[in-house]
């Protein structure tokens, strides 16, 4: 059962979502040795929950002919003007992020999607189809034309299964329900990770001339959000720790449709196939917020209205805080074709049949665009000069590009996991064959981490140890009051304060298991450690950036302020907290300058 | 609060085993304030919270997805995530909870699932594709898509594999889930080896070996019917040259249109 | 695959043997006595059919005894061995049936009979 103490691997990858998987399917490919460590089983990753689809611009339906923008589906005739294009994806990906993508790599983005969904499909992926045979595409948030390919509403779930699959096809090695503790940085090199094995509670080196992190995301650290219970944030929050900057961390969207009380998603697919949202009064309230594209605008604007209807007294539930979801006028067969997962869990949690009851939604954390900075072939950076930490990638959710901007367009995240995810495949391939070596680790990083748990473990000093579960929950409340769709500046005061005071009181946490063998008590102890490093450098972003943009909305600057914010906040450690620079925005000014975001 | 008002209690009563300490399995009551709403996970997770660290279990996404949470409730094998426990508690209000049957157990709830992956790694689970790529997408028809839906929804949370009574006197048979991963690839109009891949599952550790007892439909939280697509492949392995010549006669068209309805 | 094969033939014709056979034997449509039992059992075609009847649940029960042992994984080294048994215990089985049923006489059965007590 006993690992060896040093594990090699050319390529070592944390993470087995969809980018990670990626990644180390087209090293496998290409002849390097690849392994990847994943806390959850690969198939558990939480790429697998996505619903709606992935977009690309392969212009395979359109409205029909004189039914205006919204009118009814067809496909495309063979010999029909292109009704989509990589140009038209590239803007509506721009006025997305609100103009704080970079717009290099969201052309790089939007011109892959074409190809990334074909080779998705000929890999086995079971795409839903026009008559024709070609893959079907939706509506949706955001998106002037139809561009979701999907799979009912199992898109997510399908990618991954396909992706996985062929990985193994490639030999990639997989280290399943190995967790992450430490990567070991010096000078601006990458050397290898230190990971433990949840089974055996061995704390082992992996080396590896190339370290790609692909951990998701950090939705965990508010009360109601759609993230699974393993998306805590541990791979920005380990980097961050190693010395590597945040980028964007303020940037949170919000989903409009959360399970109401759990916060579980309904897919965007609900709206994209037709459904409204209704306030206490009956009324379609997002005529007043985003008459043009009303339920379809994008998602940080149709959650703040939501808040916006439910602050008002205007919300629904026992407590008022829910919104309902209209689905019934879409009809039992086509919620059975292309919803029957959103039904499911409706059924379940909310114990509502939306073939003909309302839906009680909420706004649910749901993606978190900032992360750790990296480039369009995942090399991370170390500075706003793009100074490149040699060895380490970073690609998918926990990374930031920036293709998301301020803002996310539901379907550009799969998008993203995938198309960044196999070009730092490609990059850790060139940059192996290329000569790269493994270098010699004289960190005490192993140690140190086995300090870590040792210290979790041993007995309390006086009385009983603080309790992980206690932070966390506190954490997450002041998160979700302070830091949520709606700030200002008196509540992230507050929420910074709260932070600090749980990141001393941590030091007092201990586990109430001390068995080393698969030790979930440890792991959450080990999680709210990294809940609270990101926290603190989300709310310290949050509280620099004085102007509302995209999914950050500050009620005390209302207004997008393009000459003092158009541009990346980049956090680094310091003894003393967060300390910022600053990094500008690739943009296009003579084809995509910033204009005003209207919906 | 219970129906009439008055606070209920629940008695979640646990398998527990830590291989390292413990000879034997034992269980474990504990008592739970039950609240609105409340899921199997849910209490699970207050145990551990507020009573025992030490309980172990696996889970994640919280919505029947990923399939990590796949136990055994009251003999039956279930997604406790998506599961009310109201619905699942005795006169007595008690509710009781093992790990899957049939499996190794790692400690408490968590079940060693090697040879499930292994199973799943044998039927190669990948496309085969054909020689011949077209530029764009392969074309298939709605129905030919539809065919395959079932088992492309299949989350390998592992409770059909462990409810199965042949896997419980054999891990040399391939198993539920894994021969409708099989069944997926064998009709996928994409797949270029159907008659491989039929040739590989008839043997005795495969199609064959199912008894038909349908414990897998039971189990099966996603409402797929393996034993249907077992059959199948059955129908589909006497008749397996005519099949992969209809195959091959279907690939030669996969760039053109289709025509459906 | 095979055994799979003999399993469903087997049980098919076992549907239509043990129809015969109960109509016959057990709830026949008309009277019965010792001479009608002793013509039909020295009658070829009925001592054909008995042979087919018992190859068929031989066939089937070996065969079905077979595959549940197989079932399970511990006695995996065994299996061979086991099949072996089945066959001999089979063709044994076979050899003393058939020559019990074709060794049937109506006259000698009659002569005997009047000598019952």
């Amino acid at each position: 059962m006993s690992n060896p103490s040093v594990i090699t691997h050319d390529v070592i990858v944390v993470g087995a979502g969809l980018a990670g998987t990626w990644a180390a399917m087209i090293a496998g490919e290409q002849g390097v040795d690849v392994g990847v460590i994943s806390k959850v089983h690969p198939l558990r990753s939480h790429s697998g929950a996505a619903q709606g689809g992935i977009a690309a611009a392969l212009g395979n339906v359109r409205p029909v002919p004189n039914t205006g923008p919204d009118g009814p589906l067809e496909q495309v005739p063979p010999d029909a003007e292109p009704y989509d294009s990589w140009e038209l994806h590239m803007f509506d990906t721009i006025k997305g992020s609100d103009w704080l993508g970079d717009q290099d790599a969201i052309e790089i983005m939007v011109k892959d999607a074409i190809e990334i969904v074909y080779e998705y499909e000929h890999m086995g992926c079971v795409f839903s189809r026009t008559p024709d045979g070609r893959v079907a595409q939706r509506r949706f948030g955001g998106h002037s034309t139809p561009r979701a390919c999907y799979s009912a509403d199992w898109t997510g779930h399908v990618l991954l299964h396909t992706i996985h699959e062929q990985a193994l096809k490639h030999g990639v090695r997989f280290y399943s329900e190995w967790y992450a503790l430490d990567v070991i940085v010096e000078d601006n090199v990458c050397k290898g990770i230190v990971a433990l094995d949840i089974l055996t509670g061995q704390v082992v080196l992996m080396r590896a001339k190339a370290v790609m992190f692909a951990t998701g995301g950090y939705g965990r650290a508010w009360k109601i959000t759609s993230n699974a219970l393993a998306n805590t944030g541990d791979g920005v929050a380990i980097a961050y720790n190693a010395g590597v900057p945040l980028m964007d961390m303020e940037f949170v969207q919000f989903h409009p449709t959360g399970v109401y009380g759990h916060g579980i998603l309904l897919s965007e697919a609900c709206r994209g196939e037709g459904g409204y949202l209704l306030n206490s009064k009956g009324e379609r309230f997002m005529e007043r917020y985003a008459p043009g594209k009303m339920e379809l605008a994008p998602r940080d604007l149709v959650s703040r209205s939501e808040q916006t209807e439910i602050d008002e007294g205007r919300g629904v539930g026992p407590d008022k805080q829910g919104i309902w979801l209209d689905l019934r006028h879409l009809g039992r067969e086509k919620i059975l074709e292309r919803l029957p997962q959103v039904r499911e869990i409706a059924l379940n949690f909310s114990g509502v049949d939306v073939i003909d009851e309302l839906a009680p939604i909420q706004p649910t954390a749901h993606y978190s665009m900032g992360g750790i900075p990296a480039t369009v072939d995942g090399q991370v950076i170390a500075d706003a000069q793009s100074t490149p930490v040699v060895g380490l990638y970073a690609a998918g959710e926990c990374a930031c590009i920036s293709v998301h901007g301020a803002n996310r367009l539901g379907t550009n995240s799969l998008l993203d996991a995938s198309v960044f995810g196999r070009r730092a495949g490609y990059a850790m391939a060139a940059f192996v064959k290329g000569g790269a070596r493994l270098q010699p680790v004289e960190s005490d990083a192993v140690a140190r981490n086995e300090a870590r748990i040792t210290r979790l473990m041993s007995d309390a000093p006086a009385g009983k140890g603080e309790s992980w579960s206690q932070i966390a929950a506190e954490l997450k409340s002041t998160m979700t009051d302070n830091a949520g769709i709606f700030r200002d500046d008196a509540r992230l005061r507050q929420a910074l304060s709260d932070i600090r005071r749980l990141q001393e009181r941590f030091q007092g946490v201990r586990i109430m298991d001390h068995s080393r063998r698969f030790n979930t008590d440890l792991l959450g102890a080990l999680e709210t450690e990294h809940l609270l490093t990101f926290s603190e450098v989300v709310v310290v972003s949050a509280l620099a950036r004085t102007e509302s943009r995209g999914a950050h909305y500050r009620t005390d600057y209302a207004k997008r302020d393009d000459e003092h914010w158009l541009k990346h906040t980049m956090a680094h450690k310091s003894p003393d907290g967060p300390v910022l620079s600053f990094k500008d925005v690739n943009i296009n000014w003579e084809k995509y300058p910033p204009q005003e975001r209207k919906y | 609060m219970s129906d009439n008002g008055s606070p209920l209690t629940i008695t979640v009563r646990i398998q527990r085993f830590n291989p390292d300490v413990d000879r034997k399995l034992y269980l474990q009551d504990f008592k739970v304030a039950w609240q609105q709403g409340m899921t199997i996970l849910d209490a699970l997770h207050t145990i551990k919270a507020e009573q025992d660290g030490s309980l172990t279990f696996r889970r994640s996404c919280r919505h029947a997805i990923c399939g990590s949470c796949a136990m055994n409730v009251n003999g039956r094998n279930m997604l406790v995530c998506e599961q009310p426990i109201k619905a699942h508690l005795n006169r007595k209000n008690e509710i009781t909870i093992r790990p899957l049957p049939y499996l190794p157990i790692i400690k408490d709830l968590v079940v060693d699932r090697t040879t499930f992956w292994a199973q799943y790694m044998r039927v190669k689970p990948w496309l085969i594709p054909p020689e011949n790529i077209p530029e764009k997408e392969f074309r298939m028809s709605p129905e030919e898509v539809a065919a395959l839906q079932d088992a492309e929804h299949c989350i390998m949370c592992g409770a059909c594999y462990s409810a199965c009574t042949v896997v419980g006197t054999t891990k040399e048979y391939i198993g539920p889930h894994a021969l409708l991963k099989a069944f997926l690839r064998v009709m996928d109009v994409r797949d270029s080896a159907p008659g491989e891949r039929l040739a590989d599952i008839a043997g005795s550790d495969g199609v064959y070996r199912c008894h038909t007892i349908f414990n897998c439909i039971d189990a099966c939280p996603k409402h797929l019917n393996p034993t249907r697509a077992i059959e199948t492949l059955r129908k589909l392995a006497q008749k397996r040259l005519a099949f992969e010549a209809a195959r091959a006669e279907r690939q030669k068209h996969l760039d053109k249109p289709v025509t459906s309805g | 695959m095979r055994i799979f094969q003999m399993q469903r033939w087997t049980a098919i014709a076992l549907l239509v043997f043990l129809t015969i056979h109960m109509i016959v034997v057990h709830y026949p449509p008309f009277h019965i006595d010792f001479s009608r039992i002793a013509a039909r059992m020295g009658d070829p075609l009925w001592k054909a059919i008995d042979i087919a009847f018992l190859a068929a649940v031989l066939i089937h029960a070996l065969a079905g005894t077979h595959q549940v042992f197989t079932d399970f994984q511990r006695f995996s080294r065994l299996h061979r061995v086991h099949g072996i048994v089945m066959v001999v215990l089979g063709v044994v089985a076979f050899i003393y049936g058939t020559a019990t049923i074709l060794a049937f006489n109506p006259e000698v059965a009659a002569e005997a009979a009047l000598h019952l007590p």
